[in-house]
This record gives C-alpha cells, structure tokens and sequence, in this order.
C-alpha cells in the first residue's frame, strides 16, 4: 500500500466538474425556464384577460345555452345550462366512439382474414380495401360519407325510404321502433339481477367442473343460457305481477296530438292540474271515426320549388276511408286538381291548364302569380274508419297520434302493463318533428360508417400483421399432433397473435375515439363540436380550453390504465 | 482473512489501480462487498467466479460505467470520484472490451478505430488513421478498414474491438469475458490476440471464463463469489492447490 | 444413373391450375369468387360510366387553379413554381447520388415524381398555356437534378444543407419580402391569407415535418433522461399533446396563442403551424424514442468506455443509429400529418379540402343537379391516395431495406 499515491479524496471539487451537481444544477436551470415561460404565458393571460375580455373561471358553466342541440341522449332543451350541453357532447362522443370500436374492431377482423385467405378474390378486395381507406384523410371519408353518400342520395323529409316500421331519410335519419323502460320495469329489475348473479355462479361451477373433469369447453355458454332462462322466465312473472294504479286515466289530448296518462290524484275521474304526469303507457286508441287535417310541405324538387306538394302522415293506405283536398276558397275548386304522386299520402296540388287531366311540369304553379300554391290556400283532409293506432305515452308527453280535428269515440285499450314498452316511430308531417322510437341521425351515421371503415383498414392490418407473426412452426407442430384447421386457428395461432394484437388494438380505439372529434365536419354535436359552439356563445376560451383537453386526457388515461393492465396481467402469465 | 489481504497486496513495481473498501448495491442487492484489490503495471489479472458474482460489475466500476457507493478507486494516481474531469481522464487510460464487441455499426472499421483519437485525443485524422492500421495490423485485421462491422465474423469484431480500445493507448485494459459471446472455433484468434498484448506487457483486467487463458498469461488469479473476494494467487497455487472450500468446489465444476 | 428431372404435372401450372387454386379451391370459394366477380365488375363499370358520360367535370377543370394555389396573384404563379422546381430538382439529385439499398427506394420514388410531373406537364401543355413553359421547366431541372449529380458526386456532401436551404429559399419565394408594384427590386410580398389549396397542403405539411424534427428529438432524448425534472416534463408533454385531438390543439392556437403572446395575434397560417409542429413534435419524440430503446445499450456504454463526451457520444454514435432505424416511421407520420393537413380549415385557412367545400357551394356548382360534390371528392381521394400511397409504399420499402418489420 506504500507505493499508493492518490491524492485525498477529501479534496474539494469545484461543482462545475461534480456529475451529482452538475445534474442537480442542470435539472435546476431547467426548472426555472419553464417557470419563467410559465410566468411570463401567465402574465400576458392575466393581462389579455383584462384588455381583451376574456372570460375565465368556470362560472359560465351554469349559465343558460340557448343553442339547441337536435341530438341528446339525456333530456336537453335551450334553457339548459353549458354544463349540461357539454356533457351531451361528450354523451355524443361516447356514442359514436362505443360503437364505433365495436364495429371496426369486427370489420377489421373480417377484411384481415379476407386478406389470409386463400380465394384470391377476396385478398384483392381487402388487400385495395385497406390501402385506398388508409390513404385518404379522414375529413374527406367524412364528406364522403355524408355530402357525397348519404345526404344526396337518401329521400329527403317525408319522402323517407320505409321498410315497415323503419323509416330512413336525410333530414332525421334512420328511426326505428325502440323498447323503453316502462313503469313496471322495477318488477323485473329484480330478476335481471338474478340472472346475472346466477349467471355468474354457473360460470364458476361450470369452470371448476371443467377443471376437475379435466375436459375442455367454454363455460360462457351455459352461463349465457342460465341468463337468458331466467330473465325470460322472470319477465312474464312480472308481466303477470304488473298492473297500473287503479286511478291512472288515459285521455285523449286531440288539439296537441298527444294521449295524457296521469294519476288521478284528486279522484275527479278526470284530468285536471292536479294530476300527476304517470310514465310510460303503452294504449292502442281506437277510433270510430276521426279527421285531421294536414298542412301542406314545402320541398325541393330539383332547383324548382314546389310550394303544392303535402304529404300526409306515414299512415297505411288501408287506415284512410277518403283523402281528399279542401280549398280555403271554393272558387278553387274548380280550377285546381290534386295528383297524388304517392296516394294517399303525398301529393300535388296543380292547375289542369292543358285540360288532359294530367299534371305536367310546370303545373303546379299558380299561372296568375307564377308561384305555387301556398298552403293556405287549401287544406288536405283525411277521414279515417275505424282507426286503430298504437301509441305509448311517456311523461314528457311526446305526439304519438295525429293532431285531430274531429273525432268519434275514441277509446283507449291499455297495452300490457309489460316491463319493456316499443316504442313505435311516428312520422308527422312536420319534419323536424320525429317521434316515438329511436333515432341515428344522418349525421351520427356518417361519422359512425367514416370511423369505422377508416380504423378497420388499420386493425385488419394489426390483425393480419399478428397472425403472420406467429412462426409456422407452431402451426406445423399442432398439425402433426393431429389438431384440425379450426383448433390450430382457435387453440394455437389465435391465443398467440392476440397477445400482440391488444396493445395495438386498444391505441387504435383511442385513436378512434379521438378522431371522432371529426364529427364537426358532418354537424354532428359532439365533445369538440359543442364546445366550439359553447366557445363561440360565451367567449370563455380559457376554461373551455382546460375542459376540452381534460376531458380528451381522461379518455385516453382510461385507454392507457387498460392497457397497462393487460400488460401487467400478461407479465404475470409469462412468468 | 488476513492471509487473503496480504495476497492482495502487489508483489512489487508501481500501482496503477488501487481498489479499497468498494461497496456497491444495485437497490437492496448488494453486488459487490468491501471489495479490496490492486494491480501492478503490466500485471495480468485475471477474474474468475461464477456468473452473477459482480466480477463484471467490478471491472465496470474501474472506469465509471457503473457507480460505486462505497470506498475508492484509484486509477493512476486518479481517484474516481464524481469529478467529471477524473472520470474523463480515467476512461481515457483505460480500454475496454466489452462481451458482446459494442462496435458501432453504422462505422466502417477504420471509422470505430480512430473515432475516439480524433475527437478525445484531439489527434490529426491522418495520424489517427496511421495508428488505426497499425493496431488493426497487429489484431490482424489490416484489410478489413473500410468494412462495416456488420460483414465481419465475431472473432474478427472482438478483434476490431481490442484494436479500437488500443488505438487511444491506454495504460489498463479491462476485458469483460471478450469470447464468451463468440464461436468455439473463432475464441482461439481473439484470445492470441491478448496473449500477445499481455506479452508486451500490457496492464491487463480480464473477466473471462477460460482457464486456460488465466493459466498461460495470469499473473494473479482473483476468484470472486457473491460479491466478494474469496481467493487470490498465482495460477500455479489457484489450480493445483486452492485454499477455500468455495474455490475447489467451483474449480471442481468447470475443469 | 442420374434420375432426369421430370416437368410437373400440367395441373399444377398454368392459368388454369392458379385459377383452380386460388379462386375455385372448393364449391364455397367457386360461389364467392363468382359473385364477388360479379359485384366488381358491376360496381367497376358503373363507376366508370358514371366518371366518363355523367359526371361534370367542368366545374373541377374551371377551378383547378383555385385548387392547386387558391388566390395566389396568377401573374406571380411562377414563385410557387419555382419552388416547386427546387424541390424537383434537389429530388433529381438525390436519386442520382443515391447508391444502392436504400438509394433504389429514393430512385423509385424519384421515377414515380417525374412520371406525375410529366403528366401534369402533358396536360399543362394541351389546357393551360399560362403555367406550360413552367411545368417544362419542372421537368428540365428534374432531369438535369440527375444527371449533374451523376456527374459530380462530391455534391453528395451538400445534399443535406442543400435540402434544408430549400425550405427557405421556398419560404422566400412564396412569402416574398420587400418590394411592391413600384419596387421592382424586391420580390412582392404575397401575404400568407392568400395562399391555399395543394400548395398550402403541401407547404404546411413540409413546414410541420421539418420544424417538428428538432423538438421531437430533444423531447425524446428528454423523455430517456435520468434527470427527473427534464423526464418528466417531456412525459408531461408528450402525453398532454398526445392525449388530445389535433383538432382541439388547432382550436387551441388559434384562439389562445394570441393570449399566450399578450395580445400579439399572428396570422392564422402561423398559428395553425405552431399548434401543427407542437402536436407533431410529441409523436416525433415517441417515434425516436422508439430507436432509442432499439438502440443497443452496449453502444452508450461503449462510447462513454472510450472517453467520448456526452454530446459527442450523443451527435455521433447515438442518434444516427436510432434516427435512421426510425425513418420508416417518420415517412408513416409525415403521412398523417400531410393527410392532418385537411383539418385546418377549421380555423380559417384554406387547403384543398377546404377550397374544394368552397367551389361545391359556388353558385355555378349549384346549378348542375345534384352539385359537384361526387367529382370533388373523387378528385380529393384520388390527389390524397396518390401521394399517401406512393410514399406508405416507400415507408415499407424502407422498413424491409433497415431489416425492421421482418421477424
């Protein structure tokens, strides 16, 4: 040890030359920057603030929007307030992203089996499928979708496509008939959770069976049917239980087309003020006769106007005993004919200039004004027979039957008191007024087929990329033990790739879920969209910019916990 | 113990590294335990153990690639502390040859060599690339200069390895199991390569698997295990004539 | 003796054999093949019909030139052309410096420009005799880019600064600076609200790629920082930008950068481009942090061995190993980003998505029944899918070339 000669280390070292303190330093210098650039975007905020007008806080959250929204998948009307907007914006959001990852991921699987499978054709479809939906940008599929596609070429108001009780237009949509909750759905409540509970159970039983008798199977499936069995079971004992109060009265609002049930809380047997609104009753009203009368629509019909066109509610032809068109001044009544372009339920109404009896272009014009006829000038009457219709009413009261103007006898025979109650779609003659049923607006459909297809194109190939990543090797081996095509698929190759398949799959859905934000392209009113408009109303950039980005993180923290949790969970298998 | 520290202590001429009470943890492992240890100019010591007995972790230490925690390490006449300054100078009097070679692959050959004359040594690039080839010629391996290292076998990149190592003419070298991640057939031209080294006299730190090597050209045989010292001798008194019950039982495995 | 090797069974060669294989392997596959033939070949034809005999391309031809430049002054048209020429023609000599491997992807990339150039040439030639004289130029400098370079390799050497110089040189000419109507010294200043159309699409997505590079990297070497501070701030970024649309970002800018800046309100092409480079920026870091982690750690240790100082190490060992396993990767981002592009008419600008929604609501467009908005859009998917195509293809070229995305 003699020999040694280093010096003390003791001796000081000046900080420039530590590592340890040249990292502190450095993370130190670091900090203060961004503090400083902090400072200074806060300074130049708080004096914007002043100078500009900008709103801050997040005060304006309760006052009153004053925009409607034609989408809500919670009650939302203009008084309510920007909280409320935004968070059927971000409803919208949900809606569209949850389907959306839903029917990406099932068309992603299929085009990437397309493009394994062995039938030439079907490769080239999915092989051009991917790479022509991968490279155009997202926006312009979206215009596709819905400028090109679907606003064009579907029928527009009243002239909806119908395919029994589903209608389909480019003004309201796809609308379809749509159970509800009905008052009595408490009853069944009770055995949904049974079900489930039991359903549970057997999963377990059935897995531990399994185990012990050492034999292979899905225990999903019993566990499926015990559920299914027992709420089935379960919702006629509670149709059977189920009955309305005693004083629920069913009647008849003509004037506002609407059926009222309410409880009869005074026992006047009849509806008064004091009544309380009562949920969800389905009825079939039944008249002996009744007329109504519709007001004339306005449509488009290829640059020239047609103000004489009416259309009648989407009734069955055989529900009219007569259909006929009325004029306000009985002059009229010589001159003008009605040409029924889809009896009875639209119409023309024309001046038979040329006398053949037949409408021609041009005819439906008024020759003395050289416009069309305005619909006050003539009123459409219908007389129906005999009719039956069935309506459910609701709390809020919505229309379930044409606005009367007379009627006979109507009498109400109360549907079921079942647990789930249809919701039939009802089409007025007022197109912006659907009701009844469920709706997917055009615009939601849109953007709903847009980030479908555009997402597919990419998990086909994650999908796709998988499998070939599983070594053939591995397919070999569980052939030559004997397994067929399907259990070296579902056995062997598909466990494999679906390891690698997850990561990327759930970054996709993100993905999906953040270009959804698109939806402004189509009006469709979602997180981004409403809070544009919410921007633009209130001036409130600032909380407005927190929420957006706020509400976006959470999202995608949410994405990533998953994925964070997959991955742990398969570490842990690994090991 | 005290037979084991006498044994640490050189046999004569000039310390160039002196190691003294190391300590070093990686979190609650304790890798390498009051370590104590020097080697003389132009001595080869060769280390020897188990795998995960921190011989690598040791040798790692000598230039900083890893940190200790504890005690001190003195390279020629430089204590290794956190002076940015002692750890340059340090890295630069020692080489290193690393298992799995660590060439730089989007360098040719004679790039990887002089890299570190011309931008550490600040050495003209024509002289750096003299020196280059003289190296490269005495790795044998003149006519691979402009090659890239990926169309090289493993012995000929160890090979490049060593020469990049000496090019910057360091006092140590510090040999991290060079032939472990290498062919049988091509382990024979890397290890001639550092016979010649250690002929010329060469201060050398070898972590190696072959006892071979330690036998022919060690002047000291370090056994580690567990993160300590166990044994220190000459490989005539290590081979043939062990103390430690730890040293026969391992010696007993591998020979 | 020798068995003599013996030709295949005529079956199993042939049109008929790879027809029996791949489309008629089975009754089901015979049934799909059919009817998916059957459905192609409708769908084709009535596509074409429709394309050729009822589509009105008139409206798209008229406004061609408001799709390609928007209001840039037509009489200063040859100042985006020029830009157009420099790019061509560094692109020219790129592909003849390129050498093998990875120069055959830069080759055929170039080969495919020069088809596309010589195109639009064509068609500029015969319908536009304004830009005529223009486009030949293109096609000069393209050609002559190659062969000058052929012929003196050592510009190899400039290439890189010559390929960052463009960008400016293109900024000058686009912006202009100084001079007017009166001042014929200078070149007239051309404000940037005029730009639009491909030309915007293609300036901004350049601009955002190039611009973002710089801070992607130092946002990635940041993440892998052992520096706490620093790593924590750049994961902070990184997943802030991350965690939102695009769409929220251009929002963002453009209502609160001038907030951010104490009332200074740059113009919408600036703002739009700041909220592009920062969000691409935060995809670049986890791009290059991705060949960071690639990157063998032997390689630090083997550099740091040597004595080589952390910058150095960093400028010469580490990054140009992990930046070049990530070029697949960054012609991936340049591609969205070029396709992100469309999104920025939500604040204002106008590229060709947005200039094209413009010529649909054109009174004249109105008049044709049913709009022009078929013709649009095929004219919009076909410009897009063109460049994105070519280079998602050069991207995966690349990818094979590096030896990344085989297993």
């Amino acid at each position: 040890m003699a020999s040694r000669t280093a010096r003390p280390s003791s001796e000081v070292v000046p900080w420039y030359r530590n590592v340890k303190l040249i990292a502190v330093f450095a993370q130190i210098i670091f900090v203060v920057i961004v503090l400083i650039v902090l400072a200074i975007l806060v300074f130049n905020v708080s004096r914007g603030v002043k100078t500009l007008g900008v709103r801050t806080g997040f005060g304006f959250l309760a006052d009153r929007a004053g925009f409607p929204l034609s989408e809500s998948l919670i009650p939302y009307d203009q008084n309510a307030s920007y909280a409320r907007a935004m968070l059927v914006g971000v409803l919208n959001t949900l809606k569209v992203a949850l389907l959306g990852v839903v029917l990406a991921t099932l068309l992603g699987i299929m085009v990437a089996l397309m493009r394994l499978s062995n039938n030439w054709i079907l490769k080239q479809i999915a092989t051009v499928y991917i790479e022509t939906v991968r490279n155009i940008p997202l926006v312009i599929q979206i215009f596709f979708w819905f400028s090109v596609l679907l606003v064009p070429s579907l029928p527009s108001g009243v002239n909806a496509l119908r395919f029994g009780p589903i209608y389909f237009n480019n003004s309201s949509g796809l609308i379809f008939p749509w159970p509800f909750a009905s008052s009595n759905f408490r009853h069944w409540t009770i055995w949904l959770i049974l079900a489930l509970v039991l359903a549970i159970g057997v999963y377990w039983w059935r897995r531990r069976t399994l185990l012990r008798l050492e034999r292979p199977g899905n225990p999903f499936w019993p566990a499926a049917a015990a559920f299914l069995l027992v709420a089935a079971v379960g919702y006629f004992i509670a149709l059977a239980q189920s009955r309305f109060p005693e004083n629920l009265l069913v009647s008849l609002d003509a004037d506002r087309g609407r059926v009222n049930s309410v409880l009869d809380v005074n026992a006047n047997g009849t509806v008064d003020n004091q009544d309380t609104p009562y949920a969800t009753v389905p009825v079939i009203v039944t008249f002996e006769s009744a007329s109504f009368e519709v007001n004339p629509q306005r449509r488009t019909e290829q640059r020239k106007e047609i103000n004489s066109a009416f259309a009648f509610p989407s009734l069955r032809k055989s529900e009219f005993e007569e259909a006929r068109v009325e004029f306000v001044n009985p002059d009229l009544n010589d001159r003008l004919s009605v040409h029924y372009t889809g009896f009875p339920t639209t119409g023309i109404v024309y001046e038979d200039r040329n006398e053949n009896e037949r409408f021609d272009a041009g005819e439906d014009l008024d020759e003395s004004t050289g416009e069309g006829f305005e619909g006050n000038d003539y009123k459409l009457v219908l007389f129906i027979e005999g009719f039956k219709r069935r309506v459910l009413t609701e709390r809020d009261g919505e229309t379930r039957v044409p606005r009367f103007d007379s009627y006979e006898n109507a009498s109400f025979e109360r549907l079921g008191p079942s647990p789930l109650a249809w919701s039939f779609p009802n089409f007025p003659t007022d197109k912006t007024l659907v009701t009844g049923g469920a709706t997917l607006s055009v615009s939601y459909l849109a953007l709903l087929l847009a980030l479908t297809f555009y997402t597919a194109s990419f998990i086909a190939e994650i999908v796709r990329g998988a499998i070939l990543s599983v070594p053939k090797g591995q397919t070999e081996a569980s052939k030559a033990l004997g397994l067929s095509n399907n259990q070296t698929f579902n056995l062997v190759v598909f466990p494999q790739a679906f390891r690698i398949i997850i990561p990327p799959l759930i970054s996709q859905f993100l993905n999906l879920t953040k270009n959804s934000s698109l939806g402004i392209f189509c009006s469709y009113q979602e997180f981004f969209a409403v809070s544009s408009i919410v921007n633009n109303q209130s001036g409130a950039s600032m909380p407005i910019f927190f929420i957006l980005i706020g509400g976006y993180l959470i999202i995608s923290l949410t994405f990533s916990f998953l994925l964070n949790l997959y991955n742990a969970r398969t570490q842990l298998v690994e090991r | 113990m005290d037979s084991v520290v006498s044994a640490l202590a050189p046999t004569g001429g000039q310390t160039i590294i002196d190691i003294s009470g190391l300590n070093k943890w990686f979190g609650d492992f304790h890798v390498l335990r009051n370590i104590n240890m020097s080697v003389n100019k132009g001595e080869v010591v060769v280390v020897i153990g188990p795998s995960g007995s921190g011989k690598s972790t040791l040798i790692r230490c000598v230039n900083r690639l890893e940190e200790h925690q504890q005690g001190k390490i003195v390279v020629d006449d430089i204590e290794l502390t956190d002076d940015v300054r002692n750890i340059d100078k340090i890295r630069r009097e020692t080489g290193m040859v690393f298992q799995q070679f660590n060439l730089f692959p989007h360098l040719t050959v004679l790039d990887n060599v002089t890299l570190a004359p011309i931008r550490v040594r600040k050495m003209k690039k024509s002289e750096a690339e003299q020196k280059a080839m003289y190296y490269l010629e005495k790795v044998k391996i003149p006519e691979q200069a402009s090659k890239f290292p990926g169309q090289l076998s493993g012995g000929q990149q160890q090979r490049v390895a060593i020469a990049r190592a000496l090019t910057m003419e360091p006092k140590v070298m510090l040999f991290d199991e060079p032939t472990s991640a290498l062919d049988p057939e091509v382990v024979g031209e890397v290890l001639e390569v550092m016979v010649n080294l250690a002929k010329e006299g060469m201060t050398m730190i070898v972590v190696t698997h072959e006892m071979g090597f330690a036998r022919e050209v060690g002047d000291r045989v370090v056994f580690m295990d567990a993160g300590q010292i166990v044994e220190v001798g000459t490989p005539e008194h290590f081979f043939v004539n062990p103390q430690e019950e730890r040293t026969k039982s391992f010696l007993s495995k591998i020979l | 003796m020798l068995q003599p090797a013996l030709p295949p069974p005529v079956r199993e060669t042939g049109t008929l054999a790879w027809m029996r294989r791949n489309l008629f392997s089975n009754l089901w596959n015979a049934l799909i093949s059919v009817v998916a033939l059957v459905v192609i070949a409708w769908g084709v034809l009535s596509l074409l019909n429709w394309m050729v005999f009822a589509a009105n391309w008139d409206r798209v031809w008229a406004n061609l030139r408001l799709m390609s430049i928007f209001r840039y002054p037509i009489e200063l048209v040859w100042r985006p052309m020029a830009s157009v020429m420099i790019v061509i023609f560094l692109f020219g000599m790129s592909a003849g410096l390129s050498k093998d491997g990875t120069g055959r992807i830069v080759r055929s990339a170039y080969n495919w420009m020069m088809g596309f150039v010589g195109f639009i040439t064509l068609v500029a030639l015969f319908a536009f005799p304004s830009v005529r004289f223009l486009w030949i130029a293109v096609v000069v400098l393209g050609v002559a880019g190659f062969w000058l370079a052929r012929a003196v390799p050592v510009l190899a050497k400039a290439l890189p600064w010559l390929w960052i110089a463009s960008w400016f040189v293109s900024l000058f000419f686009l912006l202009g600076v100084g001079g007017n109507g009166n001042n014929p010294t200078g070149l007239e200043f051309v404000p940037p609200n005029l730009w639009g159309g491909i030309i915007l699409t293609f300036f901004f997505s350049v601009t955002g790629i190039v611009l973002c590079f710089p801070l992607g990297i130092a946002l990635a070497l940041g993440r892998q920082s052992k520096l706490p501070a620093i790593k924590y701030f750049c994961i902070f970024y990184i997943e802030i930008i991350r965690g939102a649309p695009l769409i929220t970002w251009l929002f963002t800018a453009s209502l609160l950068l001038p907030l951010f800046l104490g009332g200074i309100r740059p113009e919408a092409i600036i703002r739009a481009q700041v909220a592009i480079v920062l969000f691409a920026a935060a995809y670049m870091a986890e791009n290059v942090r991705g060949g960071l982690q690639a990157l063998p750690k032997g390689q630090r240790e083997a550099a740091h061995a040597l004595g080589l100082t952390p910058w150095d190490s960093m400028r010469l060992i580490i990054l140009p190993q992990a930046l070049r396993s990530v070029i697949p990767a960054i012609v991936g981002l340049f591609i969205g980003l070029f396709k992100d592009t469309s999104l920025i008419t939500i604040v204002g600008l106008f590229d060709l998505f947005a200039v094209a929604l413009k010529v649909a609501t054109q009174p004249e467009s109105k008049l044709i029944a049913g709009g022009i908005v078929r013709e649009l859009f095929i004219f919009m998917a076909i410009f897009y899918w063109f460049f994105c195509f070519r280079m998602s293809v050069a991207s995966r070229q690349l990818e094979q070339e590096l030896g990344l995305g085989t297993r």
